[in-house]
């Protein structure tokens, strides 16, 4: 009887330690996904590489950016002939607000890539190609300049309804004891939606 | 039979009961969570990032139930990490006073070597 009654409380356990395994090993598949970057996860090939704005003669590869250790956003190489797509804002096309950021001038090459955005206007076309052979064309809604200290930091990162652009450069004059203009430029465009001319 | 076996056999009772609840819960869950496949996006305007939760019936017959929402993932900001500060997308146009300096230095090195060649010139006649 005693052997009997251990035979029993070990089953038992046994069942209870089952239990345990089988719900850890349906829990884990069926946990919800991990929240950071799913919800606005860049489609496959939505990644932008090349940008072009007749208006002002640009014709520029788009690299990667992301956040620089201080947190402030990595900007393209001084000199470079490119345009940096900040990778932690969705790709131009995406709903949400697409960054793209280039320089004024480099004091070694001279103008540089976004030197001609002041120029821009309202109703001007910006067209980006995607990693995928996909563009998506773009008009300037808007355009305004900020005192660095007065950066919008919501109106560019803040979310948006619909697939937006900003393209970031510097502007005002040039603090050549702190090396850095005073202001940004900001221009702001939306996504023209397909068969739209 | 004792004591300890009534207990043991009520012990086991439970046990097996939790298993078959906890299964049930687990394939419930199952059913629940299926990921349903995500409808096909169309550029450039994405589809909005929440969607209506589904009414789902609990049995034939019966009135729907709402879905729980136990685990509805929130759809987070668009911009996954907000930089800090203003960006620096500027060098700074080319110095004046350099360039003033430089022209200073290659006039005075196009000078010398002219004085020299006139100076030469000058020797041989």
């Amino acid at each position: 009887m005693t052997v009997r009654s251990t035979l029993l409380a070990v089953m038992a356990v046994v069942g209870v330690l089952a239990s345990g395994a089988c719900t850890s090993a349906t829990a884990a598949p069926l946990g919800p996904a991990p929240v950071t970057g799913m919800a606005v996860a860049a489609p496959a090939g939505h990644e932008p590489v090349r940008l072009d704005i007749d208006a002002i003669g640009v014709h520029a590869d788009v690299l990667r950016l992301g956040l620089a250790p201080d947190r402030t956003v990595e900007v393209p190489p001084l000199g470079s002939p490119d345009v940096g797509w900040y990778s932690y804002s969705p790709p131009p096309g995406d709903q949400g607000p697409a960054v793209l950021l280039g320089h004024v001038d480099s004091a070694a090459t001279g103008p540089s890539v976004f030197h001609d955005l002041p120029r821009l206007r309202r109703g001007d076309e910006v067209a980006v190609r995607r990693a995928d052979g996909t563009s998506v064309r773009f008009r300037v809604d808007d355009m305004a300049r900020y005192p660095k200290a007065q950066f919008p930091t919501a109106a560019v990162y803040g979310d948006i309804d619909h697939a937006g652009l900003r393209l970031i450069t510097c502007g005002g004059t040039f603090d050549r004891a702190r090396h850095s203009y005073t202001d940004n430029v900001i221009v702001y465009a939306s996504a023209v939606p397909q068969g739209v001319g | 039979m004792t004591i300890t076996t009534h207990l043991t056999r009520i012990a086991c009772g439970t046990a097996a009961a939790g298993v078959l609840m906890l299964g049930g819960a687990g394939l419930a869950q199952a059913q629940e969570e299926t990921p349903r496949p995500a409808p096909p996006a169309t550029a450039p305007q994405t589809v909005a990032p929440q969607q209506a939760a589904p009414q789902v019936s609990a049995a034939p017959g019966t009135p729907a139930l709402p879905r729980q929402q136990t685990s509805a993932p929130s759809p987070g900001p668009q911009v996954r990490a907000v930089p800090e500060g203003a960006p620096e997308t500027g060098g700074g146009p080319a110095d004046p006073a350099l360039g003033t300096v430089a022209a200073l230095v290659g006039g005075g090195a196009l000078a010398l070597v002219v004085a020299a060649g006139a100076v030469a010139v000058r020797r041989r006649t």
